[in-house]
């Protein structure tokens, strides 16, 4: 008992409150150097190699294709589609039709900004749609034109 | 004696240089709706506008995706593979890219983007 008096005593006398700075100066370079931020990106679940290849109705596909000019076409338009009437089109069809497709195509050649320009206009349609309970998952598929512009 | 020890610890730690992936020097495309996605998740594939592919600081070619991203797999079933592409890369290229990693069976992926307002031209 009178080891544990003594202990206490000389603990109390030892702990100075001057070097609390330092070890908060300490956490925060720990924290400043150790930080990683988290990276931006599109993510998407790619298809699976299994080759069940499903027939879809015309009408629950919508394309937006990107032509090697960087111009978007949808479905088969024969006219360049700019990109905020494409918004507004997918949005339109999406609450009309739950069960849509949205699938972007594009020329190999094609800049690859522009795909991802059309692809994050599908997200942020998708994203708000689903905050307002419309949509529930988001059903995009990507591909690449095989053939021609 | 303690300050010392802070001091060198200190000093351990900012000169300390973690190992960055340097990749390729790419220009990102921007966007509004991506997501935030943890770090230790992903394994980046970088696509230069010449079409160049590189992982982990090696630069490859495209047949050699599909074993390393297979062994990246199995020791991180979790995986997501984040595209770092330049803006001006041909699409093809990136698509050529995304079938070898179906062969794989990476089939998370993500596109690296730069969040519209911290755009740096």
């Amino acid at each position: 008992m009178a080891m544990f008096r003594r202990r206490t005593k000389i603990s109390a006398e030892m702990v100075g409150e001057s070097s609390m700075s330092d070890v908060a100066f300490l956490l925060l370079v720990f924290f400043i150097v150790s930080t990683t931020f988290p990276e931006i990106g599109l993510p998407l679940i790619l298809p699976s190699k299994s080759g069940d290849v499903k027939q879809i109705k015309r009408d629950n596909v919508m394309q937006i294709v990107t032509a090697k000019s960087g111009d978007y076409f949808v479905d088969v338009s024969e006219t360049p589609t700019p990109l905020p009437e494409i918004k507004q089109m997918l949005r339109q069809r999406l609450i009309d039709n739950e069960k849509l497709i949205v699938s972007v195509e594009t020329h190999p050649e094609a800049p690859y900004g522009k795909m991802v320009d059309a692809l994050d206009e599908v997200m942020l349609v998708y994203d708000e749609l689903e905050l307002a309970g419309m949509v529930r998952e988001k059903r995009i598929s990507l591909k690449a034109l095989s053939f021609g512009e | 004696m303690a300050d010392i020890a802070f001091l060198l610890i200190i000093f351990f730690m900012v000169t300390t240089i973690f190992k960055l992936e340097e990749g390729l020097p790419i220009t990102l495309p921007r966007s509004d709706a991506g997501d935030k996605i943890p770090r230790e998740k992903i394994a980046h594939i970088w696509i230069d506008d010449l079409g160049v592919i590189s992982i982990d600081d090696l630069v490859i070619g495209l047949n050699d995706i599909e074993p390393i991203v297979i062994k990246k797999l199995r020791e991180n079933p979790s995986l997501i593979i984040s595209f770092n592409t330049d803006t001006n890369t041909p699409y093809g290229v990136v698509d050529d890219a995304m079938e070898r990693l179906k062969l794989a069976n990476a089939l998370r992926v993500s596109f690296t983007t730069v969040a519209e307002e911290e755009e740096v031209e």
